[in-house]
């Protein structure tokens, strides 16, 4: 009987669900009526020391966290560039009343997370722990126990990111775009150097945190599950004894833009895709009133599936992807389009971009672009306002930069207002595309001159440093690839002198990407023929790391893992690495040499040579073109993940009893690099043959 | 339209549910299966969508890793009345962002919207429920995207291989032994009519857990699930699951790895209970008393006091069937990995054999406190919790119950499962060196 039942029940339930087939699937489903964004209120107070409070409150989760902003001016840190954010990162380790270690432990035990910066600082965890993450936070912004050896340790992890950056276009694009948009006089052209970062002290730091540290200049926003009255409390008592001090004001002239566009170009021979930036500066602080018109503006042309998508990605298939940007800034802003695109295609990318951003300036958007983006936009800030971080950070804008209290509350109306003629306004106003800088990252000898048609060309190094020589095709392209292994030859030290070396013993210090440790690298070569060499990596308190032996015909490795014998067929490098001068061997039959041009090497012009042994290996030689030293070698090793590119960089030639050697080297692949530098050689020290046995 | 295969994230943010804060649930189940679970909160107008699947790569057949995650990637395709490429249009065009991940497990879609948007994302998800298109060009041009993705994520990262190497010995027979990216072989292989196969046996309604977190009516979001879903059919095939149990490890494998990289790694994984097991949750506190903070144990010893490691990491890789528990140390430059391993050993060994005092303790409790309020304060978080407890747990409502299944592990349980499943002679060790060292 139940199961009856059943059955007709089910019955009833399938014609219901036959009459619901009637759906028109192909219908698209139109929105419900849309509740009003309703923006959380927020409160404001100072203390007497001049730090200003924001309390955002918010009982929905029992949570809590501070955000602390300093608004000092930018700073111009000149020889000392990276300062700033050293002395933000150093903050972050302890305290003067709670080492390191014990501070640790009180973060993790409460389960809240810290991070520290150059111009703030945050905490956040449960709200129960209120006084603690006030207590915690105020502990390292107003009394950081800054130790030595903290310092040094960070500071090598900065020399670290800055040599891994060197070879990524994307950090050289950024580092030439600051200096050409801004210039090296501003605190925003200012680049991070190995050289600046090592000038940077200790007491650097305790004095810049010193000075701009301040309450005076600060803005400490609390978010979530407190009260107004426990906030004043708590940041009364863990921020008011916070000293008041004079903090330096600045000011900075408004970068010039050029007369015309300009290309800055950076050369990297390895790329196989150019880095774009197409752009100028701008003047538009935040909360300006063309601000939200240029919101829309900058989502139609370089937004998700904007205009620079579907035209550079989509319909010429250029690039994976082509967007633009822009920031409001108090000082000087900046907008700029940007892709990474095949070197073949680097100045069509470049004509499209201009063509897209002109279209902007000369034509309407059609209403459908301008709904769309609109859609958009008011989605997405609805979307934000779901972390209450999002109301901090409006309350921050809105003290920070004066803008009307309703500001954000305005916000989606004065977005909905917008019109096309204003989205063409701020288009013509913003994006000078007739000013333009044009900054390309990519390997010169396949691009560069067809960039000439663009303006002209400045060239600049990966740090942003103008290179004087201007580029390829300045030097003397009629010398034969013979010759200037010649000159080589004899540049790094007479006939007479190079005869009469039996034995040279070469030591370097030797630094790896990433690693806080030191080592030295020996090289002792025999001058026999064949020629004996053994190289070895020693690190300091650990002993040797890896030897290489080469005794003329055989060739070994000893490392941790064990000892294991060379293939014969990386012999004859090894042997070529033995000699004196191994460049020599270029000048045998068994060698073809091209001359491929002249390219930019660390600021200098370089002969580029190409080298093809017997075996059809080919490696790239870079020669000074005047003082024909050797500065950069370049080759591939074919491994299971496909080619790996290798170069090795010299420079700083040093005289060694009339022979010349490289004071610096480094080696690298990818992001990683070992850089060497130079301590002592020794020559005719009387090796014998029983020093290179295997 | 980013597909995320982040397992490391997605294993590291373990769920677990907040005493304080309780979850509003209404759960049904339409005729045709399909489970449907929504919680309803007013305070902002948004709304999370999300559909989970419960297919994942253990679901694959042999010769076709990467099946499950490739499948996901043609799901943004189109359907019937979605052309290709309109995905992620449409959700623009509503004010909405969304995104897509697979695992071993579980295949999850998802958008977040304005909450009168809730209609869009139901249609659309009904879409691809019902006739989604799969066709050539599309298996195609995501085989390279795919092809393309695990270059970048995986081919190209250094050290990114250990998920594969670990779980391959890890698992003789069952299909946890391959990873839910695959290989470049299996990719190349797979077919479209395999690919059509796969769709009607497990992008099924009764295979499936719509979820809805965030400003809705219950009665009227339930009318326009109805209105969507309740006409897709049943697929009705047996949907295959793995029915094998892997023996346990016999004996500690060691092996070696030469990876393009400059420092070596050491990577050690012990076999796990099945993740809705009271022994996997205890197991997850003994993860952070490893390596979650600076005063974490692992880190505190190798990182600070010897400094022979970069970085430290332990965390439960926790599955259906049973996951891996991993640990891993990066070497400082010149450093020995068998010191580190020492090191690591050293430190399991004083989980096992000592108990650990009651602040410790409370700050893993106060920890996890702090990661669940957090992913309470998203309506996402929310929806992605609820459906991975109502189809791995078997109660969308332990996202209010967990509290107390935590408050009943002991320090004295930590040091139970830690020795009944991190045995020093049951596990994979593998060292990665670098290339230039292989001999």
């Amino acid at each position: 009987m139940k199961n009856i039942f059943h059955t007709i029940l089910t019955a009833v339930m399938m014609t219901g669900v036959t009459m619901a087939q009637t759906l028109d699937r192909s219908k698209r489903p139109e929105p419900a009526p849309a509740r009003e964004i309703q923006l959380g209120d927020y409160k404001t107070f100072t203390l007497k020391n001049g730090l200003k409070v924001i309390v955002v409150e918010n009982k929905k989760l029992p949570r809590l966290s501070l955000n602390l902003v300093f608004t000092y001016d930018p700073v111009l840190e000149g020889e000392r560039a990276g300062l700033g954010n050293i002395t933000g990162e150093l903050i972050k380790n302890g305290s003067t009343s709670l080492p390191k270690e014990k501070f640790n432990e009180e973060v993790d035990f409460i389960g809240a997370s810290l991070s520290t910066y150059s111009t703030g600082a945050n905490i956040s965890g449960l709200s129960r722990t209120a006084e603690k993450l006030f207590q915690l936070l105020s502990e390292v912004v107003i009394n950081p126990a800054m130790a030595a050896e903290d310092f040094e340790r960070i500071k090598l992890n900065a020399i670290s990111g800055i040599q891994a950056a060197k070879d990524n276009p994307s950090a050289i694009r950024t580092n030439v775009t600051n200096v050409a948009f801004f210039g090296k006089n501003h605190p925003y052209g200012e680049v991070e150097t190995e050289q600046s970062v090592d000038k940077i002290t200790l007491d650097d730091c305790i004095r810049f945190h010193q000075t701009y540290f301040r309450p005076n200049t600060a803005i400490l926003a609390v978010v979530g599950d407190i009260s107004q009255k426990d906030a004043r409390k708590l940041a009364q008592k863990y921020f008011g004894r916070w000293k008041k001090g004079q903090v330096p004001t600045a000011k900075y002239p408004f970068p010039a833009s050029p007369q015309s566009p300009v290309v800055h170009f950076s050369n990297r021979n390895a790329s196989v895709q150019s880095a774009i930036h197409v752009g100028n500066v701008i003047d538009l602080p935040p909360g300006h009133p063309d601000a939200i018109a240029m919101r829309i503006a900058n989502q139609i042309l370089g937004g998700p599936e904007g205009r620079l998508f579907l035209n550079l990605r989509e319909t010429k298939g250029y690039t994976y992807g082509a967007y633009s940007r822009y920031n409001t800034d108090r000082i000087a802003g900046s907008f700029y389009a940007s892709a990474e695109v095949r070197n073949e295609v680097t100045d069509s990318a470049i004509s499209e971009i201009i063509k897209e951003i002109k279209r902007m300036r000369d034509e309407l958007v059609t209403e459908a672009e301008l709904n769309l983006a609109k859609k958009y936009i008011s989605g997405t800030f609805g979307l934000s306002l779901e972390n209450p971080q999002t109301i901090a950070r409006f309350a921050i804008d809105i003290e920070r930069y004066n803008l009307p209290k309703d500001f954000y509350k305005n916000y989606l109306k004065a977005l909905n207002a917008v019109t096309a003629e204003d989205v063409r306004t701020v288009s013509r106003k913003y994006f000078n595309v007739d000013r333009a800088h044009i900054v390309v990252v990519g390997k010169a000898s396949d691009v560069v001159e067809k960039l000439r048609t663009f303006g002209s060309i400045q060239f600049y190094d990966a740090f942003g440093n103008e290179i004087s020589a201007s580029g390829p095709a300045v030097a003397d392209m009629n010398i034969s690839p013979e010759q200037i292994i010649r000159n080589y030859i004899a540049a790094i030290g007479s006939e007479q002198v190079i005869n009469s070396i039996k034995d040279i013993t070469t030591e370097y210090s030797a630094e790896i990407t990433g690693m806080p440790f030191k080592g030295k690298f020996i090289t002792k070569r025999l001058l026999t023929n064949p020629p004996m060499m053994s190289n070895e990596l020693l690190v300091d308190g650990m002993g040797s790391l890896q030897r290489t032996v080469y005794n003329g015909k055989k060739a070994r490795t000893t490392s941790m893992m064990g000892d294991s014998d060379i293939p014969d067929e990386q012999l004859d490098d090894l042997r070529q690495q033995a000699m004196l001068v191994g460049e020599s061997l270029y000048l045998n039959p068994e060698y073809s040499l091209k001359l491929t041009g002249v390219e930019n090497i660390d600021g200098r012009p370089a002969y580029a040579l190409e080298v093809k042994d017997k075996r059809g290996k080919i490696t790239m030689e870079y020669f000074d073109t005047e003082t024909f030293y050797k500065v950069r070698q370049e080759f591939h090793m074919e491994t299971p993940q496909g080619k790996l590119s290798i170069y090795v960089e010299m420079g700083d030639y040093r005289d060694v009893q009339g022979l010349k050697i490289p004071g610096k080297i480094r080696q690298g692949q990818g992001n990683q690099s070992i850089q060497l530098t130079f301590s002592s050689a020794q020559i005719n020290s009387g090796l014998k043959p029983e020093d290179f046995k295997l | 339209m980013k597909k995320f295969n982040n397992l490391i994230l997605l294993v590291i943010m373990t769920h677990f549910a907040i005493g304080q804060t309780q979850i509003d649930i209404r759960k049904t189940e339409l005729s045709n299966g399909l489970r449907v679970i929504m919680h309803r909160d007013n305070t902002m107008p948004i709304v999370a969508v999300g559909v989970l699947y419960k297919v994942g790569s253990k679901n694959e057949l042999p010769g076709r890793s990467g099946f499950a995650h490739f499948f996901e990637h043609l799901m943004f395709e189109g359907s019937e009345h979605i052309a290709r490429g309109e995905f992620m249009k449409l959700i623009q065009a509503s004010g909405g962002v969304n995104n897509a991940y697979t695992t071993h497990d579980k295949t999850y879609y998802y958008e977040v919207l304005p909450s009168n948007q809730l209609e869009m994302a139901l249609w659309m998800e009904s879409e691809r429920m019902l006739h989604a298109k799969i066709d050539t060009i599309g298996v195609e041009t995501q085989r390279e995207v795919v092809k393309e993705e695990k270059r970048l994520r995986i081919d190209n990262q250094p050290y990114m291989s250990f998920q594969e190497n670990l779980f391959k010995r890890a698992y003789k027979i069952h299909p946890y032994k391959s990873v839910p990216i695959g290989t470049m072989e299996d990719l190349n292989a797979a077919r479209l009519e395999e690919f059509m196969d796969f769709y009607k046996t497990f992008y099924v309604p009764e295979n499936a857990v719509l979820v809805i977190a965030g400003d809705i009516e219950y009665d009227n979001a339930e009318a326009l699930v109805r209105k969507y879903f309740e006409d897709i059919p049943r697929g009705g095939r047996t949907i295959p699951r793995p029915d094998v149990t892997e023996p346990p490890l016999e004996g500690q494998i060691v092996d070696t790895i030469y990876d393009d990289i400059q420092l070596p790694a050491v990577f050690v994984a012990y076999r796990m209970p099945s993740k809705n097991s009271d022994d996997a949750l205890a197991l997850s506190l003994v993860s952070r008393l490893l390596s979650t903070g600076n005063s974490s144990r692992l880190r505190k010893k190798l990182v600070d006091e010897q400094q022979i490691a970069l970085e430290v990491v332990a965390f439960p890789y926790d599955l259906e069937d049973g996951g891996l528990f991993i640990t891993l140390a990066l070497a400082n430059f010149g450093k020995d990995p068998l010191d580190i391993l020492n090191s690591m050993n050293a430190e399991i060994e004083k989980v096992r054999s000592e108990k650990i005092s009651d602040r410790e303790f409370q700050k893993l409790l106060n920890q996890f406190e702090n990661q669940q309020i957090s992913q309470m304060g998203s309506m996402q978080g929310i929806a992605d919790l609820l459906a991975e407890y109502e189809v791995f747990y078997g109660d969308a409502n332990l996202i209010n119950t967990m509290s107390q299944k935590i408050a009943a592990i002991t320090p004295e349980d930590l040091m139970r499962v830690a020795n009944a499943y991190l045995d020093p002679s049951k596990r994979i060790v593998l060292y990665y060196l670098p290339k230039t060292s292989q001999p």
